[in-house]
């Protein structure tokens, strides 16, 4: 179960990241297209959050 | 672990569900797209009233029943953008207002903003909403000239200023229109509009 929740938060993660790159692009492309009805912010602070909670609980998995 | 992989596939599913939900949204295949504005918080359609000055600041009034926004317009005129997705052929504004009987309003798009060309109609007063006068006007948007997306409206009252009156408004609802996607001739027009919409324009410029 820690495997599967360590595991569960990087990916999460790194697929927020990339869903927040990629609508950021989009939006780039087409203002208005995400902007217009969703907060791209909201899902930045989801991403950082998440990236210093994957940080701290994969911390010694390389070590 | 085996079943990792299907909470990874819906993990990476979610956020491409929601880009295909957003897209249908600006694409808007029936043709009908309504945005509002009640002065309370900031929609990214519609911009906030400017210049400052002409308009005062926004109020937020509570009283025992209900909690809104209003601003007071004191000179004329009096401006605001809508950010528009696409094109669109008609629009149906609906306003609501507190003014004089003698005090005119007029509102219109920009027909040609460097030509300052307005499609400026008088508010028709359609029904009362408690103490709120509600307005409607309808407007051909067809020959509109966007500035990066953006249709401004002008909304004017001549002799605001002199006459020492005011008007307050408490919302605006604006009701774009065109005709819906019924085949795949009217869905690959669209598709060039939402291209001539996009960055993407650049590049049909430069290359083709």
């Amino acid at each position: 179960m820690k495997d599967f929740f360590k595991k569960f938060v990087a990916d999460l993660f790194y697929i927020s990241l990339v869903t927040w790159l990629s609508y950021f692009v989009l939006e780039l492309l087409k203002e208005g297209l995400i902007s217009n009805y969703f907060d791209l912010n909201l899902l930045l602070i989801f991403v950082v959050i998440l990236g210093a909670i994957n940080i701290i609980i994969n911390r010694y998995k390389n070590i | 672990m085996s079943y990792y992989k299907y909470t990874r596939l819906i993990l990476i599913a979610i956020p491409a569900i929601f880009l295909g939900h957003l897209l249908y949204q600006d694409f808007s295949p029936s043709g009908r797209l309504v945005v509002d504005y009640d002065f309370c918080s900031l929609n990214p359609f519609v911009s906030v009233w400017s210049p400052h000055g002409r308009v005062l600041d926004i109020e937020e009034i509570k009283t025992a029943d209900e909690k809104f926004c209003q601003q007071k317009m004191v000179i004329d005129p009096v401006y605001f953008d809508v950010r528009l997705p696409q094109n669109f052929a008609t629009a149906r504004l609906t306003v609501w207002y507190q003014k004089s009987s003698q005090t005119k309003l007029q509102i219109g798009p920009a027909v040609d903003l460097s030509a300052w060309q307005w499609r400026l109609k008088d508010i028709n007063y359609a029904r009362a909403e408690g103490s709120w006068q509600v307005g409607i006007a309808e407007y051909d948007l067809v020959g509109s000239k966007l500035e990066n997306n953006r249709l401004r409206f002008l909304v004017s009252s001549p002799g605001l200023d002199t006459s020492g009156q005011e008007i307050i408004f408490r919302k605006i609802e604006i009701e774009f229109i065109k005709e819906p996607i019924r085949g795949w001739s009217d869905f690959i027009g669209r598709l060039k509009g939402f291209v001539l919409f996009s960055k993407l324009r650049l590049f049909n410029e430069r290359f083709f």
